[in-house]
């Protein structure tokens, strides 16, 4: 079944590939599919910890404001105090494990809802990233830092690579060890897990905690990209991490999805947009196509589960 | 004796949602510190702030308590202020342009409700999916930025006043009347209750749960399109944007408020005090001249203490622990 969903992604976005291909004819150049994968890393990144919680039947909305603030504070540190980048990123990746370990210990131990309480916390942390720069704008990165969003090795972005490598330790953390193995099995059934001697408050936190270093790690990403930072520019990642995870087949009764899913997912949010802008579509309707692609990825899901029930009965 | 008094005590304890203590509170303490906190012209203020997150959190206290949620109301908001605004410059007389910015949204609902029921997928997932395409509706009606409104009837909607008090007040009170019938007094009401407390069961009992669950969404969907105008009236504008995140703060009004995420009851009184306590909390901080993100900082951590307390209440409170 989850092979028969992945394919079902990756018919998808073969089609809108080939669609684009006739439609547009600057779509299928080298250069373009680069474009399209550049855009899609920093998504997918944050996607990839948005799964870890999602698949134990939580939810992190606060990773946009996890986001910002540990970006912003890593950003003060490079240009405003002159630390170097290979200190400031270990240094704002601490802060975001420290948020991270707040959400956790919220979520297991006070016991809110993951819902509220990464609701509270991305108030909490986005009041805090305003209190740390206000409106300021910093940009003028060291060249450096710049190498992971802005340079290229053997002709493919830095970050592409980036992403890759972030894919392969995702899965194989989420399939081929015991802590994947019971992140899968506390979303399919928490009870069950819990009396088999699963310790499920210490891997949910440990789940928050890779979510909010993947936000962190995800707008190092950003930032080094485009070569700014700003109180606001993590807005719209939590959203758009939860819509790539949705497309790619991720199910919020836990236990069901895939990191593969989610690269697809992510890559279809970021065609979709490339799309509109070749086509010469406002970008303003495309949040149109990605509620429809959602809602059609998850209606044909069950369509698909209903059919593989019949052949195996 | 003393006993029995202190019962008596524990019951009416329990009888008021626990959340009313936590407002009295605030406004105690907002009328000592904040200056221009205890004004009548502060209180129509909180009013005409507070109508907008009140007719959002009515419909959401709905969605919930039937075992759904709805993410898309705060995405309705701007849209049907958008689309208002749209259709009065295209020269649509003001209650027509009223008409299709608040049916769009309850047409959307019909939508969400539908493939909700028929479809058999998360209420969390198709609103998701809806909050994306009612925002970028409202974005591309309005080219990403915001159509201004010139007409006095529209303006009377916030500004106006009906026996000394401003329109939004009557306004909010109409649609609590007709929420507080359907929830309180109608077959419905005991409906929304019966197919969030156990689906199954409620068909056995003969329930038409998809119906219901429908008629839910189409409800919260019009409830937020008639707050999105309310809004629009207020900022003389359609702007696609305005209602972003309202959806939780309306969710988070309806959890603080003593009704379970998970739905099966539900406390209609619970969801408009929990709006009433954002609002007062935004007012009054903002009266003491905090800035909007660091007053949005101390909602969210109010919010999570707000929930601590409901729990605990629900768990026992002053009787402790069950």
């Amino acid at each position: 079944m989850r092979f028969i969903t992945t394919l079902s992604r990756l018919a998808v976005l073969l089609v809108l590939v080939i669609i684009m291909s006739f439609l547009s004819k600057s779509f299928f150049t080298v250069d373009n599919l680069l474009n399209i994968l550049r855009q899609a890393a920093p998504i997918f990144i944050i996607a990839a910890g948005q799964i870890v919680v999602i698949l134990a039947r939580g939810i992190d909305l606060s990773m946009d404001a996890v986001a910002s603030l540990t970006g912003v504070v890593m950003a003060t540190l490079m240009v405003d105090n002159h630390i170097p980048f290979y200190l400031a990123m270990p240094l704002s990746l601490g802060l975001g494990l420290i948020l991270g370990f707040v959400n956790g210990i919220i979520v297991t131990k006070i016991k809110l809802p993951p819902f509220v309480t990464t609701f509270g916390t991305w108030l909490l942390f986005k009041g805090l990233t305003v209190l740390w720069i206000d409106g300021r704008v910093i940009s003028g990165f060291e060249e450096g830092f710049r190498f992971f969003g802005a340079r290229r090795v053997a002709n493919i972005p830095v970050i592409i690579l980036i992403a890759i490598l972030v894919y392969i330790i995702f899965w194989i953390v989420l399939k081929h060890t015991t802590f994947g193995r019971k992140i899968y099995a506390i979303g399919a059934n928490p009870d069950a897990s819990r009396v088999s001697g699963i310790k499920i408050d210490r891997i949910m936190i440990i789940a928050f905690i890779i979510s909010a270093l993947m936000a962190t790690f995800g707008s190092q990403m950003y930032i080094s990209r485009i070569n700014s930072a700003k109180a606001d520019f993590g807005e719209g990642f939590a959203l758009d991490a939860i819509a790539a995870t949705l497309i790619g087949g991720t199910s919020f009764e836990g236990g069901v999805g895939t990191i593969e899913g989610t690269v697809i997912g992510a890559l279809i949010i970021q065609l979709l947009r490339n799309a509109m802008n070749l086509l010469g579509v406002a970008a303003y309707w495309q949040g149109l196509a990605t509620g429809v692609v959602i809602i059609i990825a998850v209606l044909g899901d069950t369509y698909l589960k209903k059919i593989a029930k019949k052949y195996e009965s | 004796m003393r006993q029995s008094s202190n019962l008596k005590f524990l019951r009416w304890f329990e009888a008021v949602p626990s959340i009313t203590w936590i407002l009295l509170g605030l406004i105690i303490i907002f009328s000592i510190i904040a200056p221009n906190f205890g004004t009548i012209d502060n209180a129509f203020n909180l009013i005409r702030q507070g109508a907008v997150l009140i007719i959002v959190a009515m419909g959401m206290m709905m969605t919930i308590t039937s075992g759904g949620i709805d993410l898309a109301v705060g995405s309705f908001i701007g849209m049907a202020g958008v689309l208002t605004a749209f259709s009065l410059s295209q020269g649509l007389s003001w209650p027509v342009a009223i008409l299709i910015g608040i049916a769009t949204c309850s047409l959307s609902g019909l939508i969400s409700g539908l493939i909700v029921a028929k479809g058999r997928i998360f209420p969390f997932v198709v609103t998701f999916g809806m909050l994306f395409m009612a925002r970028s509706v409202s974005l591309g009606f309005s080219h990403g930025g915001s159509i201004h409104i010139e007409n006095a009837n529209i303006s009377f909607i916030n500004e106006g006043s009906l026996l000394g008090l401003p329109m939004p007040f009557w306004i909010t009170v109409v649609l609590l009347l007709i929420v507080l019938f359907l929830t309180k007094r109608s077959v419905f009401g005991r409906y929304i209750f019966a197919i969030g407390a156990d689906p199954v069961i409620a068909s056995w009992m003969g329930i038409k749960v998809d119906l219901v669950k429908v008629t839910v969404y189409v409800l919260s969907g019009t409830l937020a399109g008639i707050a999105g105008v309310v809004l629009a009236s207020r900022i003389n504008t359609g702007n696609g944007l305005v209602g972003q995140g309202t959806e939780f703060f309306a969710i988070a009004s309806v959890v603080i408020g003593g009704t379970p995420i998970t739905g099966g009851r539900g406390s209609l009184a619970g969801a408009i005090l929990g709006a009433l306590v954002i609002t007062v909390l935004q007012n009054g901080l903002t009266l003491l001249g905090f800035s909007s993100e660091l007053t949005s900082a101390v909602v969210g951590v109010t919010l999570m203490l707000g929930v601590i307390f409901a729990q605990w209440v629900y768990r026992g409170g002053l009787r402790g622990n069950k």
